[in-house]
């Protein structure tokens, strides 16, 4: 017999890649792994309104994951733009060099 | 008598300094003298024509005001005014004429000093403060030429301002002076806070009503009651404010003998015949505050006494001309002195009038030495110089008869009157005053002798002087005395005469001034302890002493320093440093005063405002940014870090609430 996945279990899944993406953004080095764990906040957040929508019967949250694919599309976009930027200056990913915005 | 005129005779020299200031220096030296000579001249001419319309009026007052408020605020208003009575007028006659005269002089003195307008543009500003001064009909107008003066004097005396000791002599003046202006401010201030709800119109400052309150008061059984008890307050320290105008003893006189690094005519102007005479006038003017205290009253006549004796015994060994002539006046005011502070107020306007002629005439001639000695004050360095400068010798020698007492002239009359008034108070006043007498004709015959007699040393003088200007060349020919021109010359013959027959003007001021002192009587002599004749005989026999010992000493030579100066060393320079009296007021004031505003400037300002309070709050505020400094990495991944913290405890803090 099938059970439905009860909502708890979206929403659990949801903060959990938030926190993992949230960590990963914190802790590593390397500017291209920061930009993939912001991705993964960006989703986890989405997880969370599609699971709210179907929880709630209504689409709104549905049409607000496409707003928020959007955003996270242009985000990298010029996200990208600027480490390909830093890289030419610095030649180097590593965001620990990049530390001279400080008194 | 067309009373408005009077505003012309302070207004003219007004005037021409104004046009001389503008104007004066790109127009020439003619457009000069006509504005500042000639403005003066108009004065004295002025002065004149009220002598000859007031005379008939007298001794009633009569009062100009301006036709506008100086300041008004609330029931207060004053107005500047000047007034019109027998004390006033002799006053004008005596400061327009002298200074027509001393104008004229300067004319030939000054023609080659490059300052030539601004010289004449402060002696005409002088001219017109003294005369606001003495004309004036209340404290505050008076007060505005007191200023005045005392601003001139400073002027005049750092008139060189490229030489340091003149700028440090005319700081000292002028300082002296304020502390003398703060007691006369104090007793203004008083005089306006007695007089003002006694008096109609709400000015408590003008003379008229101030005096005719207290008068109407003395007579009264009670005498002086209630806030009039403050009058004698209030004269005492008018007096320390004359005694910082006149130089009296005991601190006030320091600026005096300094203040002849100016030109010799302005000594003779300002530091003999009216600035300085400037507190006499104002203790007459104020008799009736004096009258009213006995204690103010023997307070002036034993200051003058003290000043008169202790400036006479400093100039007996004076080797400077002018220091000597500067004492000297100092001495002569005290005697002036000592004629009001027993009542002799004629007396002392009329010793004010025959020493504004000798001295300035000592002063003139002094000039011409100096002029002449291309520009050497120091006695001992001249000599025989009557032979060369005979005009000038003459008048000199007239001059320092006058004012050593030689009978009859005028110097005698007014000296030997006020000594006989001195008799009738107290005996050591006239004693003292005697033997002031004595040393009076012994150093003015020394100086004359010094001078213009004995041995000439005036012709090394010259020739070492003339190497100096010219190297080391020997010079052509004898050394020459500068000539003196007719322009000065003449004005000197006019005060030489003056102080020759002066003494006649006795009988004229006596019933002239009489009348505004006599409320009390003017004559205290009438209870003298000798006859009038006998006082006359010593006063004249005192002169041939002095004059005499003078001669013995200094007849052929003019050496000094003396033998005995050499054996008495201590003595020699405690008379020539007068007392030391300059030197301990410099240590406490001039070099406490500079200590002082060094621990003010250093502790104080320096470090405690500068280094505690402003330079601590940036040095604090640097140390507390120091310690949030370790926050700023520069690793986005901490500011993040910072942040991420930040949400997850406003999450907890949600949750939990």
């Amino acid at each position: 017999m099938l059970n439905y996945v009860p909502v708890g279990a979206y929403l659990v899944m949801s903060a959990v890649l938030f926190t993992v993406g949230m960590v990963g953004v914190l802790i590593r080095r390397n500017a291209l792994i920061i930009f993939m764990s912001v991705e993964l906040m960006l989703n986890a957040a989405n997880l969370s309104f599609v699971a709210f929508a179907r929880m709630l019967g209504q689409i709104d949250g549905q049409i607000f994951v496409f707003f928020g694919m959007s955003v996270a599309a242009a985000e990298v976009a010029v996200g990208l733009a600027i480490v390909i930027a830093l890289f030419r200056n610095k030649q180097t990913t590593d965001v620990a060099d990049i530390n001279i915005l400080k008194w | 008598m067309y009373l408005p005129l009077l505003w012309l005779i302070p207004l003219l020299p007004l005037l021409a300094c104004v046009i001389n200031a503008l104007a004066g220096k790109r127009m020439g030296k003619s457009f000069t003298n006509v504005w500042a000579v000639g403005s003066v001249w108009a004065s004295c001419i002025f002065a004149l024509y009220f002598v000859v319309a007031y005379v008939p009026y007298a001794p009633r007052a009569y009062e100009t005001l301006a036709p506008f408020y100086w300041f008004a605020s609330g029931q207060l208003h004053l107005q500047f005014g000047l007034l019109l009575d027998p004390l006033s007028m002799v006053m004008i006659l005596i400061v327009t004429f002298v200074s027509a005269l001393i104008h004229t002089y300067s004319i030939g003195y000054m023609a080659d000093d490059p300052g030539y307008n601004r010289y004449f543009c402060y002696l005409n500003l002088f001219v017109f403060s003294m005369l606001m001064l003495v004309l004036g009909n209340s404290f505050l107008t008076l007060f505005v030429g007191w200023e005045g003066v005392g601003l001139c004097s400073y002027l005049l005396i750092g008139f060189w301002y490229d030489r340091q000791s003149a700028t440090d002599a005319g700081k000292k003046a002028f300082i002296v002076n304020r502390v003398g202006d703060w007691a006369f401010v104090v007793g203004m201030a008083l005089t306006f806070y007695v007089f003002t709800p006694r008096v109609s119109f709400g000015d408590g400052l003008r003379f008229g009503p101030v005096f005719q309150t207290v008068i109407s008061v003395a007579h009264s059984p009670g005498g002086l009651t209630g806030s009039l008890r403050l009058v004698p307050a209030i004269a005492v320290l008018l007096f320390v404010g004359a005694m910082g105008k006149s130089a009296q003893l005991p601190l006030l006189y320091v600026w005096l003998p300094d203040a002849m690094e100016g030109p010799t005519p302005v000594s003779a102007l300002i530091h003999a015949a009216t600035m300085v005479t400037a507190g006499v006038y104002m203790v007459a003017r104020c008799h009736v505050f004096y009258l009213a205290s006995p204690g103010a009253m023997t307070l002036v006549a034993w200051i003058g006494l003290a000043t008169a004796f202790v400036a006479a015994t400093t100039a007996t060994v004076q080797t400077d001309i002018k220091r000597a002539l500067a004492y000297s006046t100092i001495s002569q005011i005290g005697y002036m002195f000592i004629g009001a502070g027993v009542g002799a107020f004629t007396y002392s306007i009329f010793h004010l009038m025959t020493h504004a002629f000798f001295k300035a005439l000592l002063f003139l001639g002094a000039g011409a030495v100096i002029h002449g000695m291309h520009n050497e004050q120091d006695m001992r360095k001249m000599g025989g110089l009557h032979k060369k400068m005979r005009p000038v010798a003459i008048q000199m020698g007239i001059a320092v008869l006058a004012i050593s007492g030689f009978p009859f002239l005028s110097g005698f009359v007014s000296k030997d009157l006020i000594l006989g008034a001195a008799a009738g108070t107290n005996f050591w006043l006239w004693f003292m005053g005697t033997v002031t007498a004595f040393i009076t004709a012994f150093y003015m015959c020394r100086l004359w002798l010094m001078t213009f007699w004995g041995e000439e040393h005036w012709q090394d003088t010259l020739r070492h002087a003339a190497q100096g200007d010219h190297g080391a060349a020997e010079p052509e020919g004898e050394p020459e005395l500068h000539p003196t021109p007719a322009v000065m010359l003449y004005p000197m013959w006019v005060l030489a005469f003056l102080s020759l027959v002066g003494g006649a003007a006795y009988w004229a001021l006596n019933s002239f001034l009489n009348p505004i002192f006599g409320d009390y009587g003017s004559a205290p002599e009438r209870q003298a302890f000798a006859p009038e004749w006998t006082m006359m005989l010593i006063a004249g026999i005192v002169f041939f002493i002095g004059a005499w010992v003078a001669w013995i000493h200094y007849g052929k030579s003019n050496v000094e320093p003396k033998a005995w100066m050499k054996k008495n060393p201590g003595v020699y320079d405690f008379l020539l440093r007068a007392w030391y009296i300059d030197y301990y007021a410099h240590t406490a004031f001039a070099i406490g005063g500079e200590m002082a505003a060094r621990a003010a400037y250093e502790d104080i300002e320096v470090m405690g405002i500068d280094q505690g309070a402003s330079n601590g709050l940036a040095r604090g505020a640097l140390s507390i940014g120091r310690q949030f400094r370790w926050a700023q990495t520069g690793v986005t991944a901490d500011y993040a870090l910072a942040m991420a913290f930040g949400v997850v405890c406003m999450v907890v803090y949600f949750l939990l609430r």
